[in-house]
C-alpha cells in the first residue's frame, strides 16, 4: 500500500492530555482508521412496518427493557409472559397504558408466545438458565430475539444459539447496552491510537457463581416453580431466586463474572477488537505470583479479571494508559475515528428495531454476545477448577483437558430440551 | 534416610487426617438438606477439584462418593454426589450412575454426570437404558444421546420417532448425530408435521446438512437445503434453504437469491441480500448486474450494500452508474460503496459528484475519495487533473491532501500556483494540514511570491497551522524575520500579522523596527501591537500618536488605548491617551477603560467635552456618585 504522511490532527489544537509521542501516533492512527460510516436508509425496508412484539421474563429488568421498546413507534407489544403472575400483570399494565387499551395478553408459559404466528420479535429477560431454550425455540419459529445478558449459561448454549440464528437468518441482539453506550470513550481512544498499542486490560467485575444451598421455603400461590427451574437441576423453592437473587448460583447464572462481566469484558473485548474470537489460555490466580485470573490471546494481549485503577475498565498501551491515573475524571475528547456501532436511532433497543427491519446484524449480534459470554464462562471454569485452561477459539474447544471440557455444557433436566 | 522417613511419615499422617476430614464431610453430606450448614459440601467440592490432577486422591474421593451415593438420605444429597462425580468421576462411576437412570428423581443428575463424561462407556450406559426407562425420563436420555452424538443409538432411536411423546427429542437427536441417511428418514416427516414438530424436524435436517458438509457429503446437504426452497414454506425456512445452498453451490443459489430479492416479502428480500454478502465466490456483482440495474431502489440499496461489504469490485461500473440515480438514497449508498470497493478509476466520477453537489452528498463524496483504497490514486489524480474543470480540480487537489500520500506536499505546492483560485485555495489548505517544519521554507516562499496577492490570507492560515506543529520557536521566528526582509509591503504586512499571533520578547523589536516603514506597513505593525499582551510597545505607539503629521496617529492612539489596561498604572496610561485624543474620537473607549480601574483618577475638569459624549459621561458620573471621593476629586 502507498506510504502515507502522518496526518496532523485536522486544523485543531493538540490534545493536551496526550504525550507528544502518543499524540503523533494517535494522529496517524485516527486518520488511517477513519472510514465511511455504514448505513442502510430507511427507504430500504419500509419505514412504517410494525413489529409485533412480546416480552418473556417480566421481572424488574424485563419490565425496564420492555419500557425502552415501548417508546418505539414501530413496536406493537401484543403479549407478555412470566412464571410469576404479578410480574406479567405489571408488564401488561405498562403495555396497556401505552396502547390505550386492555389488549395485551399475559401468559405463564412462554410457548404460548412462541406459537403465535402474529409475533415477529421477542424480548427475553428471564433468568440466564432459560435464555437459550426460549431464544432457540423463538428463532426456530421465525422470530427475532433481543436477549438480556448474560445471553447464555454455558458455552454450548451460545454455540447453539448462534448456529440457529444463522441457519434461519434471524436477528439476535444481546442485551449489553454498556459495551458501546458506556464504554465508547475507551473504544474511540484505543481505535484512535491515543494510547498506542494496547497489550493489557483490566476488568473489574464480580466473581464466579457457586452452588445454591438456600433453605427450602413454602411455595406461594402464583409461582410456577417447576417452570422457573426449567432446564436447571431440581431444588426446592426459595423466594430469593424468583426475586432476582439467582445470580450467585451456578445452576442459573455465572455470577458477577457473567452478569457485569458481559458488560465489562464485552467492553474490553470490543475495545481490543477481540470480540469475535476468544482467549487461548485462561489462568486462575494461584495466590502467589498470579494475582488475577488472566486471559491470554494469540496476539499477546492479556486481559485480567480485577485489578486496574480506573473503575470497571483499565487499559495500558505502549504510550499511555486509560483512564489517566492522575485525572481520571477529566477525560479528553477522544480522537475523531469512526467505529461502526448502533444502527438506527435509540441506542441498543433502536439498533435491534432497525435490524429487525433491515435484516442487518445488530451491534450485539449473537456472535459477539456468545463470544463475550464464552469469555466469562471460561474464566468461571478456570476459577471453579482452579487450573489453567487452554482454549481453541476457532474450534471453540478446550484443548487437552477432558475434565474442563465437561463444563462446556450441562445436561438439561427433562423435559426441558434445548434446541 | 532418617529425615526421609520423617517426611514420609508426616505426609502419611497429613494424608490420613485429610482422609478423615473427607469421611466426616461425606457422612454429613449423606444427610444434607437445603438450609443445613453447607461447609462440608463446599469442602468436598474443593477437595474434588484439587484431586483432578492427583490420581490417588481422585481415586480415593471417587470411591468414597460411590460408596456414599446409595446411602444418601435425601434427593439433594444424591444430587450433590452426582455433581461431585461430574467433576472427578471416571469409568468406575458409570455403572453406579447408570443404575440411577430409571429413578424419576435421580435420573437427571445421573445424566448430568454421565453425559458430561467423554467416555464411550457413558454413551453406552445411556443407550442401554433408552428403552428401559419411563417416557419422561426417556426424553432426557434421548436428548443426552443426541448431545454426545452417540451414533450407535441411531437404530434404536428411529423406531421411537413414532412415539409422539418423544418424537421431537428423537428428531433432535438424529439431527445432532447427523449421520448419512438421516435426511431420508426426516425429509418425509416434514410433510407430515406442523408447528413445533415441523420446526424441530427442520432444525434437525439443517443440522444434519451441516454435518454432511463437514464430512464432504455436499450432495446429501444439497438435498436437504432444496427441500426448504419452496414458496409455500415460512420465510425463515426458505432463507435457511437458500443460505445452505449458497454455501455449497453458489451458481445454483444466485438465480434463486435474485428471485428472492425481488420478492414482496421484505424479510425474504432483505435476508437474501444478506446471504449474498456471505457467498463464497468471486464476482457476484457481475453475476447480478442486471438485477442491480433494474431492481427497485430499496433492493438496489440492499444489494449495493451487500456487494460492497464483501469487497466485490466486479459491480463497480454498475455502482458508479448508480451514483446518478434519481433516488437520493441509492446515490448515497452507491457513493459510500465506492469508498469500500472503488479504485483509481472511480476518482473522477466521485470528484465530479463532490464538485456538483452540496451537503451530505458532497461530504460523502469527499470522504469516499479520501478513503478509496487502491494503489496509484494520487498518480491518477495528477495525470487526469488538467483535463477537468476548475471545480473538479479543486476536489481532486483536496483529495491529494486528504489522502496524504507521501509525495502529496510536492504536488500541493505546484497546485498552490494554479491559475484557478479555488484550486490554489485547496492546495494551500492541504499544505497547512500536512506540512511540517520541512515545508516551512517553501511555505514562506509562497507567502513572498504567491500566485496572487489574494492568496495571502490562506497562506497565512496555512503558516499558522504549520507553526502549531513546530515546537522550536526559534525556527518560526527566524523564518518570519527572514521574510520580513522582503521589500514587498504586502509581505511585511502578512509577516507582521503572523508575528502578532505568537507574541514574544524576541519578536517585539522586530515589529517595532517596522514602525518606521511606509504607512501601510506601519499601520500593520500598529495593528499587531494593538493586541500585544503587555505595555512594552506603549511608548512607541504614543510617539506615533503624538505625531500630528502621521496619518496613522489615530490608529496608534487606538492601539495604545488597547494596551493601556495592561500598563502598570492604567489610570495614568488612560490619562495620557485622554490628553492626546484631541478629536475626542476615542474618548468613549478611554472613559470605558478608566471605569474599569480607580475612577478617582478621572480628570475631566478643564476639558471641553463634546455634547455627543454626554451619555458616556453620565454613565461615568453615575459610577462616581457611587464613589463620593472619586466624584469630589473629579469635580475638584
Amino acid at each position: 500500500m502507498t506510504k502515507k504522511i502522518p496526518i496532523p490532527q485536522h486544523l485543531g489544537m493538540p490534545n493536551k492530555a496526550l504525550t507528544k509521542s502518543s499524540r503523533r501516533k494517535f494522529i496517524k492512527t485516527s486518520a488511517l482508521a477513519a472510514s465511511l460510516p455504514s448505513f442502510v436508509p430507511s427507504s430500504a425496508f419500509g419505514a412504517n412496518d410494525r413489529i409485533n412484539f412480546a416480552g418473556i421474563g417480566m421481572g424488574g429488568r424485563g419490565r425496564g427493557d420492555l419500557n425502552s421498546f415501548l417508546g418505539f413507534s414501530e413496536i406493537q407489544t401484543l403479549a407478555v409472559c412470566d412464571v410469576v403472575k404479578s410480574h406479567a400483570d405489571q408488564a401488561k399494565d405498562a403495555v396497556d397504558r401505552k396502547n390505550g387499551n386492555k389488549d395485551c395478553k399475559t401468559y405463564v408459559d412462554y410457548r404460548e408466545i412462541i406459537t403465535r404466528d402474529d409475533i415477529d420479535a421477542i424480548l427475553i429477560a428471564t433468568p440466564d438458565h432459560w435464555h437459550a431454550k426460549i431464544a432457540i425455540e423463538a428463532m426456530m419459529s421465525g422470530k427475532d430475539v433481543f436477549c438480556e445478558k448474560p445471553e447464555t449459561l454455558t458455552i454450548k448454549e451460545g454455540q447453539m444459539m448462534r448456529d440457529t440464528a444463522r441457519r434461519f437468518g434471524r436477528v439476535f441482539s444481546g442485551g449489553s447496552q454498556r459495551v458501546w453506550g458506556d464504554y465508547n470513550w475507551f473504544h474511540r481512544m484505543i481505535y484512535g491510537g491515543a494510547i498506542g498499542e494496547v497489550k493489557e486490560a483490566w476488568v473489574n467485575v464480580g466473581g464466579p457463581s457457586g452452588e445454591c444451598y438456600l433453605p427450602e421455603e413454602p411455595l406461594p400461590n402464583g409461582v410456577d416453580w417447576n417452570r422457573w427451574l426449567g432446564p436447571a437441576p431440581w431444588r426446592p423453592y426459595h423466594p430469593a431466586l424468583t426475586r432476582g437473587g439467582f445470580r450467585p448460583f451456578r445452576d442459573y447464572s455465572g455470577g458477577g463474572m457473567t452478569d457485569w462481566g458481559c458488560h465489562g469484558f464485552g467492553g474490553a473485548l470490543f475495545a481490543l477488537n477481540l470480540h469475535e474470537t476468544g482467549p487461548v489460555k485462561i489462568t486462575p490466580p494461584d495466590g502467589k505470583d498470579i494475582k488475577n485470573l488472566t486471559y491470554e490471546f494469540s496476539n499477546g494481549v492479556k486481559i485480567y479479571h480485577g485489578g486496574g485503577w480506573g473503575g470497571l475498565l483499565s487499559f495500558k498501551g505502549t504510550e499511555n494508559e486509560i483512564p489517566f491515573r492522575n485525572n481520571s475524571k477529566n477525560r479528553p475528547n477522544p480522537p475523531s475515528v469512526y467505529i461502526p456501532n448502533y444502527k438506527g436511532q435509540g441506542g441498543l433497543s433502536g439498533d435491534f428495531v432497525h435490524c429487525v427491519k433491515s435484516r442487518e446484524k445488530p451491534f450485539r449480534d449473537i456472535e459477539r454476545a456468545h463470544r463475550t459470554a464464552t469469555h466469562c464462562h471460561l474464566g468461571n471454569i478456570a476459577y471453579w477448577l482452579k487450573r489453567e485452561i487452554k482454549w481453541d477459539p476457532v474450534k471453540e474447544e478446550v484443548i487437552g483437558d477432558s475434565e474442563a471440557s465437561r463444563w462446556i455444557d450441562r445436561p438439561k433436566r427433562e423435559p426441558f430440551t434445548i434446541g | 534416610m532418617k529425615n526421609f522417613l520423617i517426611i514420609i511419615s508426616l505426609l502419611f499422617i497429613g494424608f490420613n487426617s485429610f482422609a478423615d476430614e473427607v469421611d466426616e464431610a461425606i457422612s454429613t453430606a449423606i444427610n444434607f438438606t437445603d438450609g443445613k450448614p453447607s461447609e462440608p459440601l463446599k469442602f468436598l467440592e474443593a477437595y474434588a477439584v484439587e484431586s483432578i490432577n492427583n490420581p490417588d486422591r481422585r481415586n480415593l474421593i471417587e470411591i468414597k462418593i460411590l460408596d456414599a451415593l446409595p446411602k444418601a438420605n435425601s434427593r439433594r444429597a444424591e444430587d450433590f454426589f452426582c455433581r461431585l462425580l461430574r467433576i472427578v468421576g471416571t469409568k468406575k462411576s458409570i455403572s453406579v450412575l447408570e443404575g440411577m437412570l430409571d429413578d424419576k428423581e435421580a435420573s437427571h443428575m445421573a445424566r448430568y454426570a454421565l453425559a458430561s463424561m467423554n467416555y464411550k462407556e457413558a454413551g453406552q450406559a445411556l443407550h442401554n437404558n433408552l428403552n428401559k426407562v419411563s417416557e419422561p425420563l426417556m426424553a432426557g436420555i434421548i436428548d443426552s444421546l443426541g448431545d454426545i452424538r452417540y451414533q450407535k443409538a441411531i437404530p434404536d432411536l428411529i423406531p421411537l420417532l413414532d412415539r409422539a411423546s418423544v418424537a421431537n427429542n428423537v428428531t433432535r437427536a438424529l439431527g445432532l448425530i447427523g449421520a448419512t441417511g438421516v435426511a431420508d428418514i426426516l425429509i418425509p416427516r416434514l410433510s407430515k408435521t406442523t408447528g413445533k414438530a415441523y420446526q424441530v424436524t427442520a432444525q434437525a435436517l439443517l443440522r444434519s446438512a451441516e454435518n454432511q458438509i463437514e464430512n464432504g457429503n455436499n450432495k446429501e446437504a444439497q438435498k436437504i437445503y432444496k427441500t426448504f426452497i419452496d414458496p409455500s414454506k415460512d420465510t425463515h425456512f426458505i432463507l435457511a434453504g437458500l443460505n445452505g445452498l449458497a454455501k455449497i453451490n453458489d451458481s445454483e443459489a444466485i438465480p434463486l437469491l435474485t428471485e428472492a430479492i425481488k420478492s414482496d416479502d421484505i424479510q425474504l428480500a432483505n435476508g437474501a441480500a444478506a446471504i449474498i454478502t456471505q457467498l463464497n465466490t468471486d464476482n457476484i456483482g457481475e453475476k447480478i448486474k442486471d438485477l442491480l440495474e433494474k431492481a427497485p431502489p430499496n433492493m438496489q440499496i440492499l444489494l449495493i450494500g451487500a456487494i460492497s461489504d464483501r469487497g466485490d469490485k466486479s459491480a463497480l461500473p454498475t455502482i458508479i452508474n448508480l451514483t446518478k440515480s434519481d433516488n437520493i438514497d441509492v446515490r448515497l449508498t452507491a457513493i459510500q460503496a465506492i469508498g469500500k470497493i472503488g479504485d483509481s478509476n472511480s476518482l473522477l466520477p466521485v470528484a465530479t459528484i463532490a464538485a456538483s453537489t452540496t451537503g451530505h452528498e458532497r461530504n460523502l463524496a469527499r470522504s469516499t475519495i479520501a478513503n478509496i483504497k487502491s494503489e496509484n490514486v494520487q498518480n491518477t489524480i495528477i495525470a487526469s487533473i488538467k483535463e477537468t474543470s476548475p471545480e473538479i480540480q479543486s476536489e481532486l487537489v483536496r483529495a491529494i491532501a486528504s489522502r496524504a500520500e507521501e509525495s502529496a506536499l510536492k504536488h500541493l505546492f505546484i497546485y498552490a500556483k494554479s491559475e484557478f483560485p479555488s484550486v490554489r485555495k485547496e492546495a494551500i489548505r492541504g499544505i497547512g494540514i500536512l506540512g511540517t517544519a520541512n515545508e516551512l521554507s517553501n511555505l514562506m516562499n509562497l507567502l513572498i511570491n504567491p500566485a496572487e496577492d489574494s492568496d495571502r490570507a490562506d497562506i497565512e492560515s496555512a503558516i499558522v497551522y504549520n507553526f502549531r506543529r513546530i515546537e522550536n520557536n526559534k525556527i518560526k521566528f527566524n523564518a518570519l524575520k527572514e521574510a520580513l526582509k522582503s521589500p514587498k509591503p504586502k509581505v511585511k504586512i502578512s509577516v507582521l500579522s503572523l508575528l502578532g499571533k505568537n507574541p514574544n520578547n524576541e519578536s517585539l523589536p522586530l515589529i517595532i523596527s517596522t514602525l518606521k516603514s511606509e504607512q501601510s506597513v506601519q499601520l500593520a505593525a500598529i495593528n499587531t501591537l494593538a493586541k500585544w499582551p503587555n505595555e512594552e510597545p506603549a511608548s512607541d505607539l504614543i510617539q506615533i500618536a503624538s505625531d500630528k503629521k502621521n496619518q496613522n496617529k489615530n490608529s496608534a492612539l487606538d492601539a495604545y488605548i488597547s494596551i493601556a489596561s495592561k500598563a502598570k498604572n492604567p489610570t495614568e496610561a488612560y490619562q495620557k491617551a485622554l490628553l492626546l485624543d484631541e478629536s475626542k474620537n476615542s474618548l468613549k473607549r478611554i472613559l470605558s477603560g478608566l471605569n474599569q480601574f480607580n475612577c478617582s483618577s478621572i480628570i475631566i475638569s478643564g476639558m471641553d467635552l463634546g455634547a455627543h459624549l454626554s451619555c458616556d459621561l453620565i454613565f461615568s458620573f453615575n459610577v462616581c456618585f457611587l464613589h463620593p471621593s472619586c466624584f469630589l476629586h473629579s469635580m475638584g
